[in-house]
């Protein structure tokens, strides 16, 4: 069973970062059926790894594997939106080597 | 009615760079040159989307993010800067504050500036296939 390594990159730990974890987790734990290990990168805190990785903007939503795919997700209220990328970056991955 | 723009950088060369950038993607653009002419456009207007510039002479970014949140805690505002300890050490204030801000890493490219601008204010069909966030 596929296991998502992903990183969250938020700017820091107001509640509105608290709010996106909290749905990213619940998102997570259906999408990804609970396979899920999520790292929560603070830019504030933690510059050079975002610089490291490449991060221009926050909240971002790195899916470091299966296939490495960067989302942005400053509007969770379009949910849709980001359940859409997240299951299109899934499928392509299925096409390519499934 | 298009979406507005608002950037608030006292670097003209940066706001001329937004402006150039996103001056074909339909959106409105307007800019301010300092912390206060920022605040005062958004006294009078209410903008979709806000950069803004965290370095700036008389008042800089936090104390111009604190200023709008007393009116406007809805709009997205994205401050602009190095990924730097230096830099990041001063929003520590904001966020003790619990202001609501998002950080836009500068130097940004004209692309990613149209590519991320798009995805905060939802055009998504036309960026989904960027992935260079």
């Amino acid at each position: 069973m596929t296991t998502y390594e992903l990183k969250l990159y938020v700017a820091g730990r107001t509640p509105k970062s608290v709010g996106i974890v909290e749905d990213i987790i619940r998102f997570l734990e259906v999408a990804a059926d609970g396979n899920y290990d999520l790292k929560v990168v603070d830019v504030t805190e933690n510059p050079q790894l975002a610089e490291k990785d490449g991060i221009l903007a926050t909240p971002v939503l790195e899916k470091v594997s299966p296939e490495s795919a960067k989302i942005i997700v400053s509007d969770l209220s379009d949910r849709e939106r980001f359940l859409s990328t997240f299951r299109q970056k899934a499928q392509q991955k299925e096409d390519n080597y499934g | 009615m298009g979406k507005s723009i608002l950037v608030i950088d006292d670097e003209e060369a940066v706001r001329r760079s937004f402006a150039l950038s996103l001056k074909d993607t339909g959106y409105t653009i307007d800019t301010a040159a300092s912390g206060e002419a920022g605040i005062k456009k958004v006294s009078s207007f209410e903008y979709d989307l806000i950069f803004l510039d965290l370095k700036m002479p008389g008042i800089n970014g936090v104390e111009t993010l604190r200023q709008i949140r007393k009116t406007n805690k809805k709009v997205p505002i994205y401050i602009f800067t190095a990924f730097q300890q230096e830099f990041l050490e001063e929003l520590k204030i904001a966020q003790e504050e619990m202001l609501s801000f998002e950080i836009l890493k500068k130097p940004v490219g004209a692309e990613q500036i149209v590519m991320l601008t798009k995805l905060i204010l939802g055009q998504f069909e036309e960026a989904k296939e960027a992935s260079h966030v």
